[in-house]
């Protein structure tokens, strides 16, 4: 993706689930508790405002940043925790889903969602996935499940969006293809 | 109703027990609110009041079908519960089947209207990934049904309480998308017990499953 210079400068990405496994040079954080929700004064752009960048297309060269697949791959690796045998429903493997990315200055907004094309056409689900806050070194600073409010009961929410600034990454894209291109 | 999540039938079992036939969606949107919010733990009330984290952490999201019948009528699903501890502990939503059974009619004379779910807390709105669902829906349902009073989008609802105590009467309102629409919108009962629709958001369609959703403020 192109980068712009400086950290004033807001990206939306769409990256499909297979990217976190690529990084595999980056530290982990410990797993955080189920109960963990991080700092809660910080708020989630909304991840939808803009249309996303489509990182994965076929027959086209990207060049993805380091930290941006450090982010990625931290929020996944919390969602959905590597190394287990057991076995899984569809929905339980990384490669189901894509990850919505907005870099904000030194964060990265990441909204895991499920791939509508990944597990057939057997359910519908509603509100699964995940949003995680993840700092540009690579630590998560928050996580949120289902249709959380924001953080309305915090007296000064910490908006860690730049006003006037430009919005949006997301990485978005097929698993096959994603994994060809990185 | 609970699942394996290994095993998810294909269908999911119609209608919700104790519940009629309705004679409009409308009617049966009303009647499910209530029943949806009223499940344990189906809302952790609003996110300022005393207590919230407790709550929320401890809340679940059920999801049902509405749908219609060849009988010209419309009937609710059974309520599926989905979260799934053996996995991460944490995720919430709700997956359920994409089709329903209802031993009353053939399988495949079933039309698909509602995708009904709630929102634990408040203030809430449709979600992204509501909107999503939906786009899924329509691939796999078609995004319209013909019914008698005409052709009818198909939609996700999420209903809502401002309270976190239970009861047969809990709603406050819910919130509307429908396949194809440019609003997500409110409606919420006023002091007479007359419905208002307000606008919650503005929805714009790029292709097939991209769009922009702007939640209003």
């Amino acid at each position: 993706m192109p980068r712009q210079g400086d950290a004033m400068h807001l990206r939306h990405l769409a990256v499909a689930g297979g990217v976190w496994l690529f990084a595999s040079c980056v530290r982990s954080q410990s797993a955080l508790p189920a109960s963990w929700e991080g700092d809660r004064s910080i708020v989630f752009p909304p991840f939808y405002a803009q249309s996303a960048l489509q990182v994965g297309a076929e027959a086209k060269v990207y060049a993805l940043d380091g930290r941006l697949l450090q982010a990625v791959r931290a929020a996944m690796d919390d969602f959905i925790p590597p190394g287990s045998r057991e076995e899984r429903p569809c929905w339980g493997k990384p490669e189901s889903y894509r990850s919505r990315v907005i870099r904000e200055g030194d964060i990265f907004f990441i909204l895991i969602h499920e791939d509508p094309d990944a597990c057939g056409a057997q359910y519908v689900g509603v509100d699964t996935g995940a949003r995680y806050a993840v700092s540009i070194d690579g630590r998560i600073l928050r996580r949120s499940v289902g249709a959380e409010p924001d953080a309305i009961q915090v007296p000064e929410p910490v908006d860690a969006g730049i006003p006037g600034a430009e919005r949006m990454l997301e990485p978005e894209s097929h698993l096959q293809v994603d994994g060809g291109t990185l | 109703m609970r699942f394996d999540p290994l095993r998810m039938p294909a269908r999911l079992e119609g209608p919700m027990p104790g519940t009629p036939l309705f004679d409009t969606a409308w009617d049966a949107l009303l009647a499910a609110c209530p029943l949806i919010l009223a499940q344990p733990n189906a809302s952790a009330g609003n996110a300022g009041a005393t207590s919230f984290d407790v709550r929320w952490r401890m809340s679940k999201e059920y999801c049902a079908w509405l749908y219609y019948v060849p009988d010209e009528r419309y009937a609710l699903s059974k309520l599926v519960e989905s979260s799934d501890p053996t996995r991460n502990g944490f995720e919430q939503g709700c997956r359920a089947p994409a089709f329903v059974e209802d031993s009353r009619y053939p399988p495949d004379s079933l039309k698909y209207l509602y995708f009904l779910h709630n929102h634990p807390a408040t203030p809430t709105n449709l979600s992204e990934r509501d909107i999503a669902a939906l786009a899924k829906m329509a691939r796999i349902h078609g995004g319209y049904i013909e019914t008698k009073a005409g052709r009818l989008p198909i939609g996700v609802i999420a209903f809502y309480s401002n309270s976190s105590a239970a009861s047969p009467t809990s709603c406050d309102g819910f919130y509307e998308y429908t396949y194809g629409g440019a609003e997500v919108v409110r409606w919420t009962p006023d002091e007479e017990g007359h419905w208002q629709r307000t606008r919650a958001g503005t929805v714009t369609w790029t292709s097939g499953t991209e769009f922009r959703f702007v939640p209003t403020r």
